[in-house]
């Protein structure tokens, strides 16, 4: 019996969903600024034009601080659950994270290091955060795929070695952190994640990586639920496997390690989002995929808001917020998948 | 007869053990052929080398009368397609899914499944009486039913060939009788060359056209059922004594499981 | 009606009295030995210290604490410090015991000091082993205000017999105190922003329950942030407050200049208008970090900063 919730029932809802998250993110925040202006700010378009129904800083809020975070925590939400969907299908495990191949602590590290050299410093600029996050994490990657044999060896020694580079990279950050504390209290601070240093510049990046990051998948869903059969059988049926793995890896490992550069390590989204869809209506990536999409925005935007809104004027890290709200959730569908089996 | 696939001179080791050493066999097309052996004996390699899994390093295999390694990925899954060892996945999709899965081959990057792709699904499912399974959740199948969808996706991919291994041995012999049938069917109804490994001498002696016995990474005989199972070469490859009883032309193994039996 | 046995009554009332009387008397005001206020002090664990004699070897574990200690004449007296000690000059020539989450033990224990001084910089768990090594450690975590600083000081006076001079050290810190506030009667208090995170590292500022807030607040401004807690600030509530002054805190890995041209030029802040009308600066000195005895002094210099720039 076909179980599971149709794909035409529930993609609304959740669009719904997504759209009144998006509103809300819009219109909340520490600066007060009503409704009614906020829709005004809105309507008047990016440029700023002397008024008295709203003041410039009102203006500048809206337009450069709440809209380009929100997108965002939009398209991170995005590349985040699709890169763990990705993920979990070539290691043909629904456990795996997108942070398995070490992109995480490689960013954590790249930072850290970046600090104790002298690249980055507490007044540093908007790039260069970033760039010693992707850097480290490219590096990591690299040197858990070459490391691992490549994609010759199994997923199994891809994961060990993963496993190992991460730990590795967490005691020598540790290492380094040791030097100065107030280094330690930044990168700290930075690794739990956080939206807010989202801008227009950063948001077309991120717009463009999710384009050619995600765009692809779409032709790859066929290819993504053959691969998780084994791999004589997929081949078998005409799946160059190789080829599509290495393409599929570098994709989305590409993609995650620049939202992480951008936003810090935000858990929970990547690797609960397609699983709890996958529970939900099944394995086809066709659904997944689209599902992902709406449904990783879901998680960071309401975690945001969450997170500038419960201790506001003060902000909480978004990254502990997915983590905190989203693991119970999943145990309760957990729960209810298996009573229903 | 022409042969669906030849294998010439074929040499393989693998890790400094040598396994094929000068290995020449070919498989006549539209046939049943059997490959029997025992543990092994090559069995698995043999297969692993005839759907590309391994390559030989000496030696050529021919499907038709091209060259193996000519084939991209998907012209080789529109040739031959292979039904693996009974190893069931977590993941529900529904038999009709992954039966679905097995026009990959034919399909572009940006098909979709048209409707002549259904109905060779549904044609695919029929043959293997699926009908009523289409909508089933495959984690739900029993043993028969996953082997003969499995079986149903590699009719969907409508190759020349279907390589099995070893597609019945973890079931009863109601069900190896009847996936056996279905078999001989696709060669009889449809000319398709089917090449299986079987543990079973009868049901080798049964069901096949050709039977091909390997030892030690060797061919000892390969030809019709009546000259490769005779108690000769039967006892000399499995070490067991056996006695044959012929019926039509068929044999009908009998191996001596102690030394008072049938006496 | 049985019969009430009178003797049994007045048994039982009797019994009843023996009872409440040491109830009673538990209310009743008790002879407290009162701790004695020299080289003597309760800890923030509630632990009564008492030394023998003025301590001859300190080990202090915080850096507002050596700078205490020095303040109170006690510089010579210091065995041993952290890395983060510095201030004044002199603890260069100190030995340091390690950082300031983990010291080590060890060397803490080999320089045999009479007393150990930690205060909320430092951590729970150094507290513990000391104690498990029989060494005698105070543990002052006061106040994050200046009230709190003069406590500091009068505890760790207190301690190591030098209560006069910290009284002294304590009253000269409340004069200079007064007269910033004398001297800004009447002025306008201009709002004021504390950056010590900015940009990537996200936006963190003095709080209203840090004892920088404090300082701000007695140097004569409206610290935007004194709603906020946990030093963390929305960059909409910075935009939105628009303060009259930002201070930049010393940012490591860059000059004070350095950390002023980063800030005035990132995209987020330009729009300010503190950048705009260029009143942002910072003290250079790490004074206003630090709940010391140079806490007086760093409301003194702030104010006089704030007023230089015309507000």
């Amino acid at each position: 019996m076909k179980k599971g919730v149709r794909l035409g029932v529930i993609l609304p809802v959740l669009l719904i969903v997504l759209a009144l998250l998006f509103a809300y993110s819009l219109v909340v925040g520490a600066a007060g600024i009503e409704i009614s202006k906020t829709l005004q700010i809105l309507f008047t378009g990016r440029v700023y034009h002397a008024t008295p129904a709203f003041s410039a800083a009102q203006h500048t809020i809206i337009w450069n601080l709440r809209l380009p975070r929100t997108l965002m925590a939009l398209l991170v939400g995005s590349v985040l659950a699709v890169g763990g969907m990705v993920y979990q299908a070539l290691f043909r495990n629904p456990m795996a994270d997108p942070y398995v191949l070490g992109i995480s602590s490689g960013a954590a590290f790249g930072v850290a290091l970046g600090a104790y050299v002298g690249f980055l410093s507490g007044a540093t600029g908007m790039w260069e955060v970033p760039a010693a996050a992707f850097g480290g994490s490219l590096l990591a990657s690299l040197l858990i795929i070459l490391l691992s044999g490549g994609t010759r060896r199994s997923q199994t020694t891809l994961l060990l070695t993963g496993i190992a580079l991460n730990f590795f990279l967490s005691a020598l950050m540790t290492l380094l952190m040791y030097l100065n504390r107030s280094q330690l209290q930044a990168i700290m601070q930075w690794t739990m994640g956080s939206f807010s240093s989202g801008s227009w510049d950063k948001v077309a990046i991120l717009a463009v990586v999710s384009l050619i990051t995600i765009g692809p998948l779409v032709l790859y869903t066929k290819e993504l639920d053959i691969l998780l059969l084994n791999e004589d059988a997929a081949l078998s049926l005409g799946v160059s496997v190789k080829k599509v793995r290495l393409i599929l890896l570098l994709l989305s490992t590409f993609g995650i390690s620049v939202t992480v550069a951008f936003s810090g390590v935000i858990g929970f989204v990547g690797l609960m989002v397609p699983h709890i869809f996958r529970l939900i209506t099944g394995p086809k990536h066709k659904n997944l995929l689209l599902l992902s999409l709406v449904g990783g925005p879901i998680i960071t935007l309401a975690s945001d808001i969450i997170a500038k809104t419960a201790v506001s004027p003060s902000e909480l890290p978004v990254g502990v917020i997915t983590a905190l709200a989203g693991t119970p959730l999943f145990f309760i569908l957990l729960v209810q998948y298996r009573r229903n089996r | 007869m022409s042969s669906a696939i030849v294998m010439k001179h074929i040499h393989f080791s693998y890790r400094e053990k040598s396994m094929f050493n000068d290995v020449s066999v070919s498989f006549p097309q539209g046939e049943f052929t059997s490959l029997i052996g025992p543990n092994g004996s090559g069995k698995t390699t043999l297969i692993r080398h005839l759907i590309r899994q391994l390559t030989p390093t000496k030696g050529s295999l021919y499907l038709g009368n091209k060259e193996i390694s000519s084939f991209n990925q998907k012209e080789l899954a529109r040739s031959l397609s292979y039904v693996p060892q009974y190893s069931p996945i977590e993941y529900d999709f529904t038999v009709y899914e992954s039966v679905a899965m097995g026009r990959y081959a034919h399909q572009g990057r940006f098909s979709v499944l048209d409707s002549r792709d259904h109905s060779i699904i549904q044609d695919s499912l029929r043959m293997m009486n699926l009908d009523n399974l289409s909508h089933r959740n495959i984690i739900e199948l029993s043993g028969g039913e996953y082997q003969r969808m499995l079986i149903s996706r590699a009719i969907a991919q409508q190759s020349r060939i279907m390589v099995l291994d070893e597609p019945v041995s973890h079931l009863d012999i109601h069900h190896q009788k009847e996936i056996l049938q279905l078999l001989r069917n696709l060669v009889d109804e449809k000319q398709v060359t089917v090449i299986t490994t079987l543990h079973d001498l009868n049901a080798v002696s049964a069901f096949s056209d050709h039977v091909v016995m390997l030892l030690d990474g060797a061919i000892v005989a390969q030809g019709e059922v009546e000259h490769v199972l005779t108690k000769e070469k039967l006892e000399q490859v499995y070490n067991v004594e056996v006695d044959i009883e012929v019926f039509g032309h068929k044999p009908l193994i009998l191996p001596r499981w102690n030394e008072n039996q049938f006496s | 009606m049985k019969q009430r046995n009178p003797f049994r009554i007045i048994i039982s009332l009797l019994l009843l009295t023996m009872l409440v009387i040491p109830l009673v008397a538990k209310g009743a005001p008790e002879q407290i030995v009162e701790a004695s206020d020299y080289l003597s002090v309760i800890d923030w664990r509630g632990e009564l210290i008492t030394l023998d004699k003025e301590p001859q070897r300190i080990v202090s574990l915080s850096p507002n604490v050596t700078e205490t200690l020095f303040a109170l004449g006690l510089g010579d007296k210091i065995v041993g410090r952290t890395d983060y000690c510095d201030y004044p000059s002199e603890v260069f020539d100190i030995v340091s015991v390690g950082d300031l989450m983990t010291p080590s033990i060890e060397k803490i224990i080999s320089l045999e000091p009479d007393v150990v001084i930690i205060s909320n910089i430092g951590q729970k768990e150094t507290v513990e082993a000391l104690d498990r090594a029989h060494i005698k450690i105070a543990y002052f975590d006061e106040d994050q205000d200046m009230e709190g600083t003069y406590s500091l000081i009068e505890k760790v006076g207190q301690l190591t017999g030098t209560k006069q001079v910290a009284e002294q050290l304590i009253s000269s810190m409340r004069d200079i105190v007064s007269e910033v506030q004398h001297s800004n009667v009447g002025k306008n208090r201009p709002t004021a922003y504390y950056v010590t995170g900015f940009g990537e590292w996200g936006d963190f500022t003095a709080t209203g329950d840090t004892y920088l807030h404090d300082i701000i607040t007695l140097a004569g401004a409206d610290n935007i942030a004194s709603s906020g807690s946990g030093w963390s600030f929305q960059l909409e509530s910075l935009i939105a407050s628009d303060p009259d002054v930002i201070i930049m805190a010393p940012m490591w890995g860059s000059s004070m200049d350095e950390s002023i041209e980063e800030f005035k030029n990132h995209s987020f802040y330009s729009s300010l208008s503190a950048v705009k009308n260029n009143t942002i600066f910072g003290l250079e000195e790490n004074i206003l970090e630090r709940q010391g005895p140079r806490s007086a002094q760093a409301v003194k210099e702030l104010s006089d900063a704030i007023t230089a720039l015309g507000m």
